[in-house]
């Protein structure tokens, strides 16, 4: 085929620029793609960290709260505050507001997703609530029957919420694992639209080099 | 009158910025409620023997208050906050230092914060939530607040979400 000089320099750039107009397209197709997989991961091991650290908390209050109330049976006047301490009073709310921590607010949306865990919570927030009426008396007795059970029901709770949630893996959080379930689905779809993106890349390929060789 | 008028537009704005001068440089008065807030390091202005600035609810509630609408990760919904501004708490206690040291009443502890970016944000330290003053149990006396919701990027960032420190009890100036 005898085509005019002009002309095949006018395809030859043409395609040059399919040529890279198609290469751009696959490089930010790979881009994207695994901008999406890293973020996605980044964001479902900051949750279940963050959500550990919440639990943990909760944890280290209620382990307070218990020490503290172990001291009072013993010394009535450690229940004050003392040396940046708070009271045992002050204590007993921080707990109850990491527990409610657990099952309130935006957070506490993923966690409640934890099988048990919210009941455990309320059913801690309700044993503060009865230690709280008992240190709202006038002058509570920290060696009086009620104070040692209400004492040994925390204990339990305390150790039920170890046992159960904070000992937990993170990687054992049906939070992420439910994440990472819908993550995968979602990059299932992004590898399809990458394959796809490939394909036609070819496509611009073969027929951009098939052109610019009868060019030649 | 047309000598009078400005003489005492200037007379005016005199004793404005003189009350202002005074109010950030008067020495700081004793404590008379429970102790929520003290803070120590780089100050000039103390109330205690140990060289600390201790402030009660009333003493705060005299500053300029500011208010934060936002929503948090811990409550539901849209939030309003009104408190002190960090930046003008710091100015009123004459802190000269670039970072702070915050600890909550359980002992938490955020990462260093930084002054520049309390002024940037206007970061306020918050005694109120929709009207109520916090309790303990509701993440009071004092919750640390940022506009999360005016700056997306605060909303998205880890960092910042360790810093809305509740239950703040001490400010260390470095």
């Amino acid at each position: 085929m005898n085509i005019p000089l002009e002309s095949r320099t006018l395809h030859k750039e043409r395609y040059m620029f399919i040529l890279l107009f198609g290469l751009g397209l696959f490089l930010s197709s790979v881009a994207m793609v695994f901008n999406y997989i890293l973020e996605n991961r980044k964001l479902s091991y900051n949750h279940a960290a963050y959500d550990h650290h919440v639990m943990l908390q909760a944890q280290l209050a209620l382990e307070r709260l218990v020490g503290r109330m172990e001291m009072a049976t013993l010394a009535p006047e450690s229940t004050e505050a003392h040396d940046g301490n708070p009271s045992l009073q002050e204590q007993l709310e921080i707990t109850w507001s990491r527990f409610s921590d657990l099952n309130q607010g935006e957070n506490a949306e993923r966690l409640r997703q934890i099988q048990g865990l919210e009941s455990l919570s309320r059913s801690v927030q309700k044993a503060l609530d009865e230690l709280e009426n008992h240190l709202l008396l006038g002058q509570p007795d920290y060696r009086a029957e009620a104070f040692i059970q209400q004492l040994g029901k925390l204990s339990a709770l305390k150790q039920d919420f170890t046992r159960n949630y904070t000992s937990l893996p993170t990687r054992l959080f049906p939070l992420q694992n439910e994440q990472l379930e819908k993550a995968h689905y979602q990059q299932y779809w992004y590898y399809a639209g990458l394959l796809i993106s490939s394909l036609i890349v070819l496509l611009l390929y073969v027929s951009a080099i098939r052109h610019l060789i009868r060019c030649q | 009158m047309s000598i009078i008028q400005p003489s005492l537009l200037l007379l005016l704005l005199c004793s404005y910025a003189s009350a202002i001068y005074a109010t950030d440089t008067m020495p700081l008065e004793k404590t008379t409620g429970k102790v929520i807030l003290s803070i120590s390091g780089k100050i000039e202005q103390t109330n205690t023997a140990d060289k600390h600035a201790e402030f009660d609810l009333a003493m705060l509630e005299k500053m300029p208050q500011t208010q934060i609408n936002t929503t948090t990760r811990w409550t539901q919904g849209l939030q309003s906050f009104v408190g002190v501004k960090v930046s003008d708490l710091l100015k009123r206690i004459g802190a000269q230092g670039t970072k702070i040291d915050a600890t909550a009443l359980d002992g938490y502890t955020a990462p260093t914060l930084d002054v520049e970016q309390m002024q940037k944000y206007n970061v306020i330290l918050a005694y109120k939530r929709n009207g109520n003053y916090m309790r303990v149990r509701d993440k009071g006396p004092l919750w640390m607040m940022y506009p999360v919701d005016d700056y997306p990027h605060l909303k998205s960032d880890i960092q910042t979400q360790y810093k809305l420190i509740w239950h703040l009890r001490y400010l260390d100036i470095k």
